[in-house]
């Protein structure tokens, strides 16, 4: 694990603990009472990305055809507290390019996607006046912070899989529509950068909001 | 809530990293011109030595090591003039001016530590009873050859002059100065990536009088020259592709990467070929990053042993054994007649395998005792890899060792060229 990844880590890790101290601070709510109601809310989602870093073709390969599209899957688990502040985990599957070409007169193709293990930040835009019912409060914006694991393919001679660690982060910023009172929809655009290894990705997902677990 | 979202924006800022971007290009193409022009040998020989740094020389020292290197081509060689400045690794690089009149010479100077760069010209010239003239020919006695012209820190800066007036000759004790990596490190951008035949061409440029290359199986078992234990985007151009180089088959390494500079990862076979028929090298050390059997690395150096012998070079290859393991396949070899190995483990082991070189970390001190008893037992000893350049001064000066294996070559040579 390289320094950054190690650093990143502890500082996610430190920030994992804020919303838990949000909840000790000094209440500054005078009509005191009971905290809560606190959630577990699992998102599921998928949809379409756009890889959007260059990428390196070898220049022994000839007749190359690149893809920069493709497909991105989310599983999210977030616990929502009774302020605004939520935290969680993430991962899922992020396919990035491909691209294939000859060489030699012998096919030949490259296939790389990530796999992202986040801590996820989300603040929904609930300072804004209004009511439940207002769109903009019903935005809100999310960062990630952790590791991506890289996995490539190649084909040319026989098939290697490989894979590594890259530290990374995301931010992304969905709109969220109730449906009942335990189930959502929503939608979200979201950035994917591995940084170690130099990628980027644009995604644009649909997702299920399903709250798990209440107390 | 705002200190919240200013640790997040911190976070993110970490995440995205404080890469260090700097760059330091070469800013002189060399011409590769085979031939000397108006350097003849006798010229040559007469130009090496210790000189005194006048003029705007400030940032390169009071005094510098002139030393020539060439390069074989087959039919011909091309030589470079190395000065080397022992203030931040720096060196000069300069090439036979053959369309000039007059002794003279250009090229760059770098300093490794940092960006400095730039161009240089210096013609030779001898002073004669206080007359300074231009040189044609052998010094006579009473002649002082010096180098004069101008250097500049970059292309619009404006060019300061520079005057070497020798001194005295180089320091004659043999002694080895072993680049690593093949000549340098890809990070101290040198224009050519570590462990390729270009940077192995240019180490002798560099001051190095041997080399370290570091050695690894491809899946198909062909030891090819690889430094890390992962391909990465510190060493290779971005490609998509991960994991190690014995992942791959040969012809998958040729046909999918490239080095950060665009050059092949070459065989072992490829490096010392190119060792032994393009370069003046004297040493070269086959650092075993490989695992599994050590035979076709033995095969290797004991072919091009013999092909440096029959062309009258003064070469020894050596196999490096950095740990137990490289020592187990060493032990293993069903014949380790005329395979002169270097122990990097403790000097008992070096002993026991009969190590032609003991190389222990530089970190251990300058273990004088241990030196004297491997040395008096007829081991050359090494250490490895001194970058830090005031260690550097006095590992040179003070330990007694008949060679230093660092990234920073330029210092070594210039602490070891100019000692008296």
């Amino acid at each position: 694990m390289n320094t950054k990844l190690k650093i990143a880590c502890l500082l996610s890790l430190l920030l994992l603990e804020l919303p838990g101290w949000a909840q000790f601070s000094p209440p500054t709510d005078t009509t005191g009472g009971k905290r809560g109601a606190y959630h577990v809310v699992l998102t599921v989602g998928g949809g379409g990305s756009v890889y959007r870093s260059a990428i390196g073709i070898p220049p022994a390969w000839q007749n190359t055809e690149a893809n920069y599209a493709g497909t991105s899957f989310t599983v999210r688990a977030l616990w929502h507290p009774d302020h605004r502040f939520r935290t969680g985990l993430e991962t899922g599957l992020t396919t990035f390019y491909s691209y294939k070409g000859t060489i030699n007169g012998e096919a030949a193709s490259v296939r790389v996607s990530a796999i992202p293990i986040l801590l996820i930040y989300q603040m929904p835009l609930a300072w804004h006046t209004g009511t439940e019912r207002s769109l903009l409060r019903r935005v809100a914006v999310t960062a990630g912070l952790g590791a991506y694991l890289i996995r490539s393919q190649l084909t040319y001679k026989g098939t290697v899989n490989s894979q590594e660690i890259s530290a990374g982060w995301l931010g992304g910023v969905s709109y969220t529509q109730p449906l009942t009172n335990s189930l959502r929809l929503a939608a979200e655009v979201r950035w994917l950068n591995p940084t170690a290894t130099r990628e980027s990705d644009f995604a644009v997902q649909a997702q299920v909001l399903w709250r798990v677990l209440s107390w | 809530m705002r200190s919240l979202l200013l640790i997040l924006a911190g976070l993110l800022l970490l995440a995205i990293g404080c890469r260090p971007v700097y760059e330091a290009p070469i800013p002189y193409d060399f011409s590769n011109k085979p031939g000397s022009g108006q350097f003849s040998p006798a010229i040559r020989r007469s130009m090496e030595g210790v000189y005194a740094v006048s003029g705007g020389g400030g940032p390169f020292g009071r005094q510098v090591a002139l030393k020539w290197s060439y390069i074989n081509d087959g039919a011909d060689s091309v030589h470079a003039l190395t000065i080397l400045t022992g203030v931040d690794a720096g060196f000069f690089n300069l090439e036979i001016n053959q369309t000039a009149d007059s002794l003279s010479l250009t090229g760059f100077w770098r300093k490794l530590v940092n960006q400095g760069t730039g161009q240089a010209a210096l013609s030779l010239l001898r002073k004669r009873r206080g007359q300074v003239v231009p040189y044609k020919g052998p010094a006579l006695a009473g002649d002082t050859l010096m180098l004069r012209g101008t250097f500049d820190t970059g292309t619009s800066s404006p060019r300061q002059p520079l005057t070497l007036t020798y001194l005295r000759p180089l320091n004659p004790k043999p002694f080895e100065v072993i680049a690593h990596r093949g000549g340098g490190r890809t990070a101290d951008l040198l224009g050519v990536s570590e462990n390729t035949l270009a940077i192995l061409q240019r180490a002798a440029r560099f001051g190095a009088t041997g080399v370290e290359i570091d050695v690894r199986y491809t899946k198909d078992s062909v030891p090819v020259l690889y430094h890390d234990n992962r391909l990465n985007q510190r060493l290779i151009q971005k490609n998509g592709l991960s994991g190690g180089i014995s992942d791959y088959t040969y012809e998958q390494v040729q046909t999918s990467f490239r080095l950060l500079y665009g050059e092949q990862i070459p065989t072992l076979e490829q490096a010392l070929r190119t060792i032994v028929d393009n370069t003046d090298l004297r040493f070269v050390w086959i650092d075993s990053k490989f695992t599994g059997s050590m035979v076709r690395v033995q095969t290797l150096q004991q072919r091009f042993a013999e092909r440096a012998r029959l062309r009258g070079r003064r070469l020894q290859i050596v196999i490096g054994l950095p740990g137990t393991e490289a020592v187990e396949a060493y032990r293993a070899l069903p014949n380790k007649a005329n395979t002169p190995i270097l122990c990097e483990l403790e000097p008992a082991l070096a002993r026991e395998l009969g190590a032609a070189v003991w190389a222990p970390r530089w970190t251990l001190g300058p273990q004088t005792d241990e030196v004297k008893a491997m040395q008096a037992e007829g081991r050359r000893v090494f250490v490895w890899t001194l970058d830090d350049l005031l260690f550097l001064e006095k590992f040179s000066n003070q330990a007694n060792l008949n060679g230093i294996l660092s990234n920073y070559a330029p210092a070594v040579a210039y602490y070891h060229y100019t000692a008296q």
